[in-house]
């Protein structure tokens, strides 16, 4: 794990959640676009799983009837060893500040805590990138709830078999 | 009930007792103007022994509110905004939202009056 410098710290965000369900589903919840467009802002996001593969989320029909777009995030799998631990770049293009920010790091981690309970750490590290920083952590009042929406969403999705859909 | 609700109940019962003392929601509040600290750090915010603070750094863990990570020879502290997120999304939701976010709206239109 990469070390997270002392300078770092205000721009790094960790998010922490418990799932009752084994950490293959959470992989694959994360992971696989079927799943992973069903929670959260409902984009699916596909994943070439080995290191120097490709990343991205595809607009939702939402976003693109909006005229966002087609590619929303993009970036590169660092790291997979699936189902434990997923990291990857992340670059979002929700607008031009945003775009013109640097790549940030996205680390999944999935420990099996008890037989079926999954806890899930989602460390997202975005030095020199603030709109970025603002927009994940859930601050911005027009981009939804940020990490702890989606990971709560996440949660939902895989121990009821729905989003929280309002 | 099953013991499907024995996790979320077991951790919404920490979530509360958590937040039912005002040094660890100052030591949340702390956490989310400048994340990822030391307890040293944090120590030096309160006027309490280091024991007093591990102890409620403690009890802010176990209910997940706040995420240790290893840095080096560091131990930082990251505020995780899911627990109450999980929080508001089955309770304040469900029942008050509108109510709630009515009175806050109040609120905030006073002390800007103010």
């Amino acid at each position: 794990m990469t070390a997270i410098s002392g300078s770092t710290t205000t721009t790094t965000l960790v998010n922490q959640v418990f799932i009752k369900a084994d950490p293959r589903k959470v992989w694959d919840a994360i992971t696989d676009p079927k799943w992973n467009e069903r929670y959260g802002y409902k984009c699916p996001s596909e994943f070439d799983l080995r290191p120097g593969g490709a990343f991205r989320t595809l607009a939702s029909q939402a976003m693109r009837d909006h005229g966002g777009p087609e590619v929303i995030i993009d970036g590169e799998v660092v790291e997979a060893d699936p189902p434990r631990r997923l990291v990857q770049t992340w670059r979002a293009y929700f607008s031009p500040e945003m775009a013109a920010e640097p790549a940030t790091r996205l680390t999944y981690e999935i420990d099996e805590i008890a037989p079926g309970v999954s806890k899930l750490t989602v460390t997202h590290e975005l030095e020199g990138a603030p709109n970025a920083l603002f927009t994940v952590s859930g601050e911005h009042p027009d981009a939804g709830g940020g990490w702890a929406w989606i990971l709560s969403d996440l949660k939902t999705f895989l121990e009821t078999g729905e989003s929280i859909e309002r | 009930m099953d013991d499907d609700r024995g996790l979320d109940d077991g951790l919404d019962d920490k979530v509360f007792k958590a937040l039912a003392d005002p040094t660890r929601r100052f030591l949340l509040d702390l956490l989310f103007t400048r994340d990822g600290r030391t307890q040293s750090e944090l120590e030096s915010e309160l006027e309490m022994t280091r024991f007093g603070v591990a102890k409620h750094l403690k009890v802010l863990e176990e209910a997940g509110l706040v995420v240790p990570r290893r840095n080096g020879r560091e131990k930082l502290h990251f505020l995780n905004a899911v627990p109450i997120r999980l929080i508001h999304d089955r309770w304040i939701d469900k029942y008050t939202e509108r109510q709630v976010s009515a009175l806050a709206d109040l609120k905030a239109e006073l002390e800007e009056q103010a």
